[in-house]
């Protein structure tokens, strides 16, 4: 036999099955996702900007906090009722920043229909929950984001500044588990129930191992878009508070995520 | 979808950034690329790590993609350089080629009707191919298994034809001794 025809049959014997080529597609895909290549507009990465605004929400919200706390002085105890109420604001998505997550939700859905279970941002990292085709199929539910935000401070600041956030875009009624950050043991669980009256039943657990160990759960019926603060813990002489907050992903243009 | 031309897909996905017409592009060519990884690396793991490597610096850059070639020759230069950067790195440990390789995956990955006798004839084939240095290896994998010119395999490789014809006929005297050897021609 010749070398050529018996290196084609030894490379015919050697390819990867349909399958696993179809496992590895996804994977590029989510590789892509994770390394911030989602742009659904084409022009500029999504999760780069939304970072980097949420920088500048998270920025002002700490010039906002100086100002309170120069103005409060002379106002007595509402000083740090100020300070909390800037730092819940900034456990609050902006319009725009909803629209970009909605965006690339829709997306990321249309590429992996009845398979995306949930989609999450934190702290850099960035994780798609895929389910296998076999598997299964997703919940055709509304989703729903939440944000969740620690803040710390130390004594004698005025200022709180954000220490770790993280969004996870999930449907009603899935249970997700999540580690949302690659270099940590984070672990977030999830799920949430979309009640009338823009509430929803919400059941969140969160075990933190970076930067800070915290571990806190929340199991309440809470308000759309409002911003809770879920824990409170001091260590040494740094507080850190945890805030969370829903909010549901609406339909783009009439199109039904 | 389906029918548009790579190029197409690449003007429309840059422009776009509609990530259906990448994953498009992905489907199409990620069964070519593993396959000329695999020969190259000999390891179903790295196969599948470096094609996803590939594709990574693909997406990375295809906004300066200047459409001087098909996509699928620059696709191919790509696959060829993450390859080599990869054995390079690798340097210390070269590939070594195992007779029975403990990887329980390979089931998954090949084709599991393989006689003793054909499984014996596929190692000595991938232990003959893992002796050879990269440049050689690159040079039949891309002219025997993938059937590329010698002009398309010195593009793919970014070096001359003669050098490339060069490597394929040391390739083959090499193969052919070594296999000869052992009986397997």
């Amino acid at each position: 036999m010749k070398i050529e025809e018996r290196l084609k049959n030894w490379s015919a014997g050697h390819e990867a099955t349909p399958g696993h080529l179809d496992g590895l597609a996804k994977q590029v895909i989510v590789n892509a996702a994770r390394q911030g290549y989602l742009r659904p507009n084409g022009n500029a990465p999504i999760w780069t900007p939304f970072l980097s605004k949420l920088g500048y929400v998270l920025t002002g919200a700490v010039v906002a906090g100086v100002i309170f706390f120069l103005c409060g002085r002379h106002s007595g105890s509402q000083t740090s009722d100020t300070a909390a109420d800037s730092v819940a604001r900034m456990a609050k998505p902006t319009p725009d920043q909803m629209n970009a997550i909605r965006r690339i939700f829709a997306e990321t859905t249309r590429l992996f229909p009845k398979q995306l279970r949930w989609m999450a941002q934190s702290n850099g990292d960035m994780g798609l929950g895929v389910e296998d085709e076999s598997g299964n199929p997703v919940a055709d539910t509304p989703p729903m984001l939440v944000r969740m935000v620690v803040v710390s401070r130390s004594d004698g600041e005025s200022a709180w500044r954000p220490l770790w956030s993280t969004d996870v875009v999930l449907r009603g009624e899935e249970l997700v588990e999540i580690s949302p950050n690659r270099n940590s043991a984070n672990k977030l669980t999830m799920w949430v129930y979309p009640l009338q009256n823009g509430r929803v039943a919400v059941d969140t657990a969160v075990d933190l191992d970076k930067p800070l160990k915290l571990a806190s759960r929340l199991n309440s019926v809470v308000k759309v878009g409002e911003p809770a603060e879920v824990a409170t813990v001091r260590m040494g002489d740094t507080e850190y508070r945890l805030f969370q907050t829903i909010e549901p992903l609406n339909c783009i243009k009439g199109q039904k995520i | 979808m389906e029918s548009l031309a790579d190029e197409h897909l690449v003007r429309q996905y840059v422009e776009s950034g509609e990530l259906r017409l990448f994953d498009t592009l992905v489907r199409r060519h990620i069964g070519k690329v593993r396959a000329m990884i695999y020969p190259m690396v000999l390891s179903d793991a790295d196969a599948d790590e470096l094609t996803q490597e590939v594709f990574c610096r693909v997406i990375d850059g295809i906004h300066g993609f200047n459409h001087r070639s098909a996509f699928a020759t620059w696709l191919h230069r790509i696959t060829m350089n993450t390859t080599c950067n990869f054995l390079k790195r690798k340097t210390r440990n070269p590939v070594e080629h195992r007779e029975a390789p403990p990887d329980l995956s390979v089931a998954r990955h090949t084709h599991p009707d393989k006689t003793v006798m054909a499984r014996e004839a596929d190692a000595q084939l991938s232990a003959a191919l893992a002796e050879l240095s990269p440049p050689l290896r690159a040079a039949i994998v891309l002219t025997a298994i993938h059937g590329m010119s010698v002009r398309e395999a010195a593009h793919a490789e970014g070096c001359l034809a003669a050098t490339l014809y060069w490597r394929v006929h040391q390739a083959r005297k090499l193969l052919r001794a070594r296999l000869s050897e052992e009986g397997g021609i």
